[in-house]
């Protein structure tokens, strides 16, 4: 085990040293890669959260609907689509709409029609909700993405 | 150089197992990402995402298309314990665009899926099979360790009784399955078959037959593949093909007709569906069992005594029990003391097939009884017997009488033979003295049992006769 070195002036033990290293350093810098992975799951373990509401021809220009079961309320004026989570951002009592926005009958908070709020306790303004198009032309609501303010889906 | 070298030794060995342990997890992180993004259902959602792309005309269908995103898909039905990812590779399942497609693509056929939205019921809930499984085999699991593999096409009608009554689907989508539910009552299967608690015990009770496993069914002799559903057909054909020891008779039905029934077995299951599942039809099915209407006796004798007694008119060899099948109907049979053929409905006749029919037997109501005795009275009215004993028999005589004169057809010791067991305990406290009495010695009309005393013939004397009687009483 003598320090010969070969043609390339690398000796084995040179060699040895620095494969293992290297090699280590790629699997770890993998496993780091792969790691950041893990926190986000593929599938959510629970029911699904998206809605399809099928044709969007259903809801006119001017629909101000609530979706009861979901919470959620579903807009379209000539901009188009959006959605508005109906679940208050204090302690998640459904607020209800009226005149001037909505109001939360819980503990008072009141929300403009854009979901801002005019008055406390809430935190913040009520949550817009992604509408999207379904491939085979519907429109849908996704309950767990969230978007700005003000964003509308054009159909 | 020699202190140094353990040393050395050590780090070299340290070096060899960083390097080899550093390449095998490489090598695992390469093979992972490979299948994972080689992965069947990637596959199937690229050439999704083509087909989108090229049904796309106007803009706005372009740009949905476009932000199409591959990831893989599951839906989860916690109130029926649903997480499905069928939906992975079948993405147009519920898009009407892709009506002409092929499969996995293709759009679901029917109209199912308006009142069976897969957000509410997932796949597997009609379908069967491994409903968490991202490729084809597994998701089939046909020939895997999975306890409810994927059912044929058509059988997954069995599927619709989970929350419908199979007799409502005709019509509905589930024709195979309400033909045979009517197949299972015409064919005599509650003769041997409890099914909601009515029926005989020869069988099986059949309650939750639809969710055997293919390991809990014997399978040396199952010539074909190796799925409940074959058994059953397979058993249906011939009974004792499948199973060399069964009992039951062939149902001789045609092919159509057995896959009807292997449907309709399929669809019995006890599982219990949450109660917003269920259809106002199975709740009408549920309050017919609980509240029947008038009973008919010719449906009961077909559903419940034709497939041993068959018309009843005759006494047969059973080849399959090794016994013989008593005559049960016809006009001098049906004159048969009243209480006599009632109670050999409702008790049964121990040692015998014959099984007791009342409530905690067979599950017959006594209304049902009734219609039953009438129909195998067919009008006849009961005849009070008259014969009465010559005061106390003799059992030792009355026995080596019988030796000569019974044992040939009732068998030694009241086992019974071709003619049936006296010694049965249900005969003996069903039949009064006078009815022995009358029948040794007048005969019993339409079957083989002869008059043993007739005017002008040497028969059995009084005496004689009450002898074996008491010998008769005796056995036991």
């Amino acid at each position: 085990m003598s320090d010969k070195k070969n043609e390339n002036g690398i000796s084995r033990r040179e060699f040895l040293t620095k494969g293992a290293l290297g090699s280590f350093l790629v699997a770890m810098g993998g496993a780091t890669v792969g790691g950041f992975a893990l926190p986000k799951p593929t599938v959510s373990p629970g029911p699904s959260r998206r809605y399809k509401l099928g044709d969007p021809g259903k809801f006119p220009v001017g629909t101000a609907m609530k979706m009861d079961k979901e919470n959620i309320f579903l807009f379209r004026d000539v901009e188009g689509f959006y959605a508005i989570t109906a679940v208050c951002t204090h302690l998640g009592c459904i607020v209800v709409r009226v005149d001037d926005g909505f109001a939360c009958p819980c503990h008072g908070s009141r929300f403009a029609p854009d979901g801002h709020v005019v008055e406390g306790p809430a935190p913040r303004g009520l949550l817009w909700l992604e509408v999207s198009r379904t491939p085979d032309g519907g429109v849908m609501v996704d309950a767990d993405v969230e978007v700005d303010l003000g964003t509308k889906l054009v159909v | 150089m020699a202190d140094g070298l353990p040393d050395r030794d050590i780090s070299r060995g340290t070096k060899w197992l960083l390097l080899v342990s550093s390449l095998v997890v490489i090598a695992i992180m390469v093979g992972e990402a490979r299948s994972n993004l080689s992965a069947e259902w990637r596959r199937h959602q690229k050439e999704y995402h083509k087909l989108l792309l090229a049904k796309a005309l106007d803009e706005a269908n372009k740009e949905t298309a476009r932000s199409f995103n591959i990831a893989l898909q599951q839906v989860v039905v916690p109130e029926l314990g649903v997480t499905d990812r069928c939906v992975s590779c079948h993405t147009g399942i519920d898009n009407p665009h892709m009506a002409d497609e092929k499969q996995p693509y293709r759009l679901h056929p029917g109209t199912f899926l308006k009142d069976h939205p897969v957000s509410r019921f997932g796949c597997a809930i009609c379908h069967r099979g491994q409903g968490a499984a991202v490729n084809n085999a597994d998701a089939k699991a046909v020939h895997a360790y999975w306890d409810y593999p994927m059912l044929p096409g058509k059988m997954v009608q069995a599927s619709c009784g989970q929350c419908h009554d199979p007799k409502a689907m005709k019509g509905r989508g589930g024709d195979i399955l309400a033909r045979g539910a009517r197949l299972f009552e015409s064919s005599g299967c509650r003769a041997c078959h409890k099914l909601g608690g009515r029926g005989g015990a020869l069988g099986i009770a059949l309650d939750d037959e639809g969710r055997r496993i293919i390991h809990q069914l014997p399978l040396t002799e199952l010539k074909g593949e190796h799925t409940v559903w074959n058994w059953l057909a397979e058993h249906f054909r011939d009974p004792r093909g499948v199973v060399p020891t069964s009992q039951m008779r062939n149902p001789t039905l045609t092919e159509p007709e057995i896959e009807a029934l292997t449907t309709y077995i399929l669809s019995l299951s006890k599982l219990t569906i949450p109660e917003d599942y269920i259809t106002p039809d199975k709740y009408e099915q549920k309050y017919e069992a609980l509240r029947p209407g008038r009973p008919n006796g010719a449906e009961l004798y077909r559903q419940f005594c034709f497939s041993c007694h068959e018309s009843g008119t005759y006494s047969r060899w059973d080849k399959i029990s090794g016994r013989f099948i008593p005559a049960i109907r016809g006009k001098a049979l049906a004159a048969s003391p009243a209480g006599y053929l009632r109670r050999n409905i409702e008790l049964g006749r121990d040692g015998t097939q014959m099984p007791g029919w009342r409530k905690s037997g067979g599950g017959l109501s006594n209304s049902e009884i009734g219609a039953l005795e009438a129909y195998i009275r067919g009008g006849v009215k009961p005849v009070e017997m008259t014969a009465s004993a010559q005061g106390r028999g003799n059992a030792g005589r009355g026995r080596a009488l019988f030796a000569q004169n019974c044992r040939g057809c009732h068998g030694s010791g009241g086992k019974g033979g071709v003619a049936p067991a006296l010694g049965s305990a249900t005969f003996l406290s069903v039949a009064s003295d006078a009815f022995i009495l009358s029948t040794i010695k007048n005969g019993r009309p339409d079957t083989a049992m002869p008059a043993f005393q007739r005017a002008g013939t040497a028969g059995l004397t009084d005496v004689e006769l009450t002898d074996l009687l008491a010998y008769i009483r005796s056995m036991k």
